[in-house]
């Protein structure tokens, strides 16, 4: 009877057991992503505060380096000078996979709304609680055009970076924010345009493409 | 073998064949309930509406344009009317999933949601992606990556002018007939009733039209016909002056009342015919005509100065071919000055 019991008990045991295999709690490790989540407020903070070393610190140098070697304008020094750099930004983990964490990084920019997804690694080794284990491996950097009638304005600058204009317009890239785009000195009646990088814009009707040009033209 | 043994055998078998079954039933069943419980939390955060909640909608979305979703609350929080969620189906496993290209995912569900709007019910399916390395047993391992939403195909608006729209006190720039930066796409719009407008401030508005935008395929731009608000008449009236005033001036070839000095007896041809108005018109607007009524022109004629009634009618545009902004706005053609009849 003892014994038949028993037997009643193991085979109850694995009735429960053998599905409940399958039911393993999520495997991430929950501060892994709470220290994701945490270095990339911490990123998305930087950009508010117009940190760009910050920034730069914690992204993976070779991908800097990838950007550097392009024929497009960095104008990440520039964010230092942003008339309106990100405000409110919101950070939501949307994958953690092999190591990388992606998170979804949203803000506004002087009423403008844009963002993307930031990819961290965490050092090998490293406490995931602080931000300074974890490393950018793909950063908000933006690409954008500025223009200009290059026959009046063949040079520009928005704050220490100088743009060259052989064309209508040249290609930048840096971190989101509205910067102020000016004329090189010396030119007279052009008045500096805002632009926007990393926010989706349309002037109005009544006010012209953001472009330097002699007033009047 | 014994009968006892016989029995404990299959007792044993039974219960292992019942186990494994639910070893891969019950995981399963797990996760279409998380999955499910994961895209009714998502619409009823839609249907809610509050601006509390957006934070936490666009947190449960995976999407390469997050700024477009955030817009897409914002306006979401300022509707007129919201949906109700009706039920929410189970889910169907489907292959892929339109998900940001840098995140990964394991496995993609299709969820149907059926809701509520203006009185109508809909359905529409959303995909739901479940994270890496996560059972999936719960809500919080899934991801919504083919949102519950729609958009409106807007239209130009005036020949030759983009007009300004507006979804409640939002101007719309994410459009992709406007070339602007950043957005080729129409916003992406949660299912809702929303007030539209058309505007060219602050010439131009609009009455406010509400339009049910449902998720799918874009919902067609309600007719938004522009009226002239008071700033245009006062600027016509401006022009209308203007254009009068040329007649005792080194312009005096673009006058708008030499018929009506002819007709009076003056010499058109000679300087200061034109002695000014005894009393200005009357302008007003009417689409895209102007009309003059009411108003009396002192005229010099071999008799004496005269003064003379008179009428006049006239058109106006507004002028965007400029980009010098002093030029932008009613710009004023065809004025003719007459008797009235």
């Amino acid at each position: 009877m003892k014994r038949r019991r028993r037997l009643a008990g193991a085979i109850a045991v694995l009735a429960v057991a053998v599905p409940l295999a399958g039911c393993s709690p999520a495997t991430e490790d929950e501060d892994r992503i709470d220290g994701a989540l945490a270095a990339a407020q911490v990123y998305a903070d930087a950009l508010a505060d117009r940190d760009v070393e910050q920034l730069d610190a914690m992204t993976d140098p070779a991908v800097l380096a990838a950007n550097e070697d392009s024929d497009e304008v960095d104008i990440r020094p520039a964010l230092v000078d942003t008339v309106d750099p990100i405000a409110d930004p919101w950070v939501s983990l949307t994958s953690a996979f092999a190591g990388t964490y992606t998170v979804q990084i949203s803000y506004r920019i002087k009423g403008l709304t844009g963002g993307g997804q930031l990819q961290l690694q965490l050092e090998p080794g490293q406490d995931p609680a602080r931000a300074d284990s974890w490393q950018v491996t793909q950063p908000l950097i933006e690409h954008t055009s500025v223009y200009a009638d290059e026959e009046d304005v063949p040079a520009g600058r928005i704050g220490p970076v100088e743009l060259s204009f052989s064309g209508s317009s040249v290609r930048v890239w840096g971190y989101p924010g509205g910067y102020e785009v000016t004329p090189e000195r010396g030119v007279k009646g052009v008045d500096p345009v805002w632009i926007t990088v990393g926010a989706a814009d349309v002037a109005p009707w009544d006010q012209p493409f953001p472009q330097l040009q002699k007033r009047g033209d | 073998m014994s009968r006892r043994a016989l029995l404990i055998t299959v007792g044993v078998v039974a219960v292992m064949a019942l186990a494994l079954t639910a070893a891969i039933v019950l995981p399963d069943r797990a996760r279409d309930a998380a999955a499910r419980d994961a895209a009714r939390d998502y619409a009823e955060l839609i249907a809610s509406g509050t601006a509390e909640d957006q934070e936490r909608l666009l947190a449960l979305t995976a999407t390469d344009d997050p700024g477009a979703l955030r817009t897409a609350g914002e306006l979401l929080v300022a509707a007129e009317q919201r949906i109700t969620v009706v039920s929410v189906d189970d889910p169907v496993e489907v292959p892929t999933s339109p998900a940001p290209l840098s995140t990964s995912f394991e496995e993609h569900v299709r969820v149907v949601v059926q809701y509520r709007l203006d009185g109508v019910e809909r359905r529409w399916p959303i995909v739901l992606s479940r994270l890496p390395d996560t059972s999936g047993q719960d809500a919080a391992d899934w991801r919504v990556t083919t949102p519950l939403t729609g958009s409106i195909s807007w239209k130009p608006g005036r020949t030759g002018v983009r007009d300004d729209h507006y979804l409640g006190a939002t101007r719309i720039v994410r459009r992709g007939d406007a070339g602007g930066i950043g957005s080729e796409e129409n916003q992406a719009l949660y299912p809702a009733v929303y007030s539209a407008q058309a505007r060219l401030d602050p010439y131009f508005a609009s009455p406010s039209v509400d339009v049910a935008v449902l998720a799918g395929p874009p919902t067609a731009q309600p007719k938004l016909s522009t009226e002239p608000a008071e700033d245009v008449t006062k600027e016509v009236r401006r022009l209308v002056l203007a254009e009068i005033a040329r007649c005792d001036s080194q312009e005096a070839y673009l006058c708008p009342a030499e018929e009506l000095g002819v007709e009076a007896g003056a010499d058109t041809y000679s300087a200061h015919w034109w002695r000014g108005l005894a009393e200005e018109p009357t302008v007003s607007v009417h689409g895209t005509r102007v009309r003059l009524t009411g108003g009396k022109a002192r005229i010099g004629t071999p008799a004496g100065v005269r003064v003379v009634p008179f009428d006049g009618s006239g058109y106006y545009d507004i002028n965007v071919a400029s980009t010098d902004d002093t030029t932008l706005g009613p710009r004023l053609y065809g004025l003719t000055l007459r008797r009235p009849r």
